[in-house]
């Protein structure tokens, strides 16, 4: 079984030979490499190498054509803002003047140089590992999006008062999206990995997130022409489980935060699960304590399939031991062996 | 109308963003003199429980944001009593700390301003080399940093041993995402003080404030 046909096996919500396994470690291609961050990002080939030198390390079953989140503010013309010890971040926002809504008009993927590295490099990976490893294109959910173009602060301020502009927005936002997610789709991606923390009922009201988000993904999601999971990075949004279900989602991130096991009552059969390893938590694990979170999660919800273990954030941080990412590798060999007869013996 | 009736029904106007029912509160409440006062017996303990509930998981971040501007605009309707150096009050400030994202930021500053401790706003995207300069220009007693990513709150450390370096004792309070998600970071990065609430961030003025007096 390769990684593609047992993430796919476990999509279909059956246990395949192992507990698959992502561990986004973007950053680190750079550290591979001996590259600045910003050197790294600055072409696709040294992306497509990252991620195949952490393929080679950690043997996770998914590569990512991921840059840094900021690229799809940087594609409207927003600030990217690079560290040397973590991932770029997103500049001051462009539209600080809410009028301006009425005139933004959706990039071009073929024709943003920022988009079109990534779509090279989502090319390249397809090149290399064809349908061997589940590849993954990442897209910001239309509705999460305007954190980066106008702040969060005049983001709630728009949508609680502006609701005709907020319209406007999602409506160029959502062309965006679709497009973006599709075309690296068409580019080799397998899945595309929706990133909507705003929707989380940590940021917003389960009324408020029906009444707005909801609809948006739906509308989405129905137009983009591939698998997708809905990652709310690291935020809760166990409350609003079915409604992610219903939206045509296949899988969703699960923070550290949460109970896998309760996410799993609820949507056993329905969702897969991803998640949920706190990525901050690693900094100052020692690899016994790796080890244990591996088979706590396992335990948790790997029984029955729909289940992959990942970070709970989607991108591990800069200082996390090396150690830790080996053991955490190592773990899911040991305990995510299917049929997970050790839980029975441990009771 | 008691204040535990007024700071409960506070309490649901702010969390529906029911402007004017919060209104209606304030102003019915002590016989319909509506000042500060009314404002700091009514609306800090209410948006103390916001905060806590939010805190729990009960309530949104927007409802915690949108309830501090709903009390900003009532305080704009009062007059604020300065609570400034000049009247024996910290000298305060409060950045992002390289980063952008501002709304944790706006927080605490609706929470200390309706408790009548205004605070100089140094803006967002600031780097260590930004705070050390501002803090020569303008000396302050108490600086808020918050941040968002994870690599930005380690920084705080080099910049607060840069202060305690040249001597400056000025006390540093973080917040923001990573140190909501890691207990021990503020301790790692050798900050004075954490909050994970806007509310939080008045305790700690108020504890430092007390020391100092």
């Amino acid at each position: 079984m390769n990684s593609l046909q047992r993430v796919l096996t476990a999509l279909g919500q059956k246990e395949p030979d192992r507990v698959p396994f992502f561990l986004f470690t973007g950053l680190r291609g750079a550290k591979d490499l001996g590259l600045s961050i910003k050197d790294y990002f600055a072409r696709p080939e040294y992306v497509v190498e990252g991620q195949i030198r952490g393929r080679e390390k950690y043997g996770t079953d998914c590569v990512t054509s991921f840059f840094y989140g900021p690229v799809d503010v940087e594609a409207w013309g927003g600030e990217v803002v690079y560290a040397d010890d973590g991932p770029p971040n997103s500049g001051e926002p462009f539209l600080k003047d809410p009028d301006k809504i009425k005139f933004l008009s959706p990039p071009r993927p073929e024709e943003t140089p920022c988009l079109k590295k990534v779509l090279s490099a989502t090319a390249q990976l397809k090149k290399k590992f064809g349908d061997e490893v589940l590849i993954i294109g990442v897209v910001m959910s239309p509705f999460s999006l305007p954190v980066m173009q106008m702040g969060f602060d005049l983001y709630l301020d728009l949508l609680h008062d502006g609701r005709d502009l907020w319209q406007r927005l999602m409506a160029v936002n959502e062309a965006f999206t679709v497009d973006w997610a599709n075309r690296q789709l068409a580019a080799g991606a397998h899945a595309i990995c929706y990133f909507d923390p705003v929707s989380s009922p940590e940021m917003i009201t389960r009324d408020l997130y029906r009444q707005t988000a909801y609809p948006v993904t739906c509308r989405v999601l129905k137009q983009i022409k591939g698998p997708v999971a809905i990652h709310f990075a690291s935020a809760r949004a166990l409350p609003i489980a079915d409604d992610i279900i219903a939206s045509g989602a296949l899988l969703a991130g699960v923070s550290a935060k949460e109970d896998l096991r309760a996410w799993k009552s609820v949507t056993k059969g329905k969702l897969t699960l991803v998640g949920n390893l706190d990525g901050i938590g690693m900094r100052h694990w020692d690899t016994g304590q790796a080890d244990a979170a591996v088979k706590e999660a396992i335990a948790r919800a790997g029984a029955g399939g729909g289940f992959i273990l990942s970070d709970n954030h989607g991108e591990i941080p800069w200082s996390v031991p090396e150690e830790v990412l080996v053991a955490v590798a190592e773990a899911v060999k040991r305990w995510g062996r299917y049929p997970l007869t050790w839980m029975e013996e441990h009771g | 109308m008691e204040l535990d009736e007024a700071v409960d029904r506070f309490t649901q106007a702010l969390l529906s963003i029911n402007h004017a029912e919060a209104l209606a509160v304030v102003r019915s409440f002590q016989e319909g003199d509506f000042d500060f006062g009314v404002m700091e017996a009514v609306a800090l303990p209410a948006l103390e429980r916001i905060g806590d509930e939010w805190q729990k998981g009960f309530i949104s971040l927007s409802q915690v944001y949108m309830s501090g501007r709903l009390c900003e605009h009532l305080l704009d309707l009062v007059a604020v009593p300065n609570a400034a150096p000049t009247c024996g009050g910290p000298v305060m400030a409060i950045a992002v700390f390289e980063d952008h994202h501002q709304l944790g930021k706006r927080i605490v500053a609706s929470i200390l301003r309706a408790a009548g401790y205004p605070l100089q706003d140094w803006g967002a995207g600031l780097s260590r080399e930004d705070v050390l300069t501002r803090i020569v220009e303008a000396p302050v007693d108490i600086l808020f940093l918050s941040t968002l990513m994870l690599h930005s709150a380690l920084h705080i450390k080099p910049l607060i041993e840069s202060l305690r370096k040249r001597g400056d004792h000025v006390k540093i309070a973080v917040g923001g995402a990573p140190f909501r998600m890691d207990e021990t970071l503020w301790q790692e990065v050798g900050a004075d003080a954490t909050g994970k609430t806007g509310h939080d961030a008045l305790l700690i003025m108020k504890g430092w404030k007390g020391g100092q007096s």
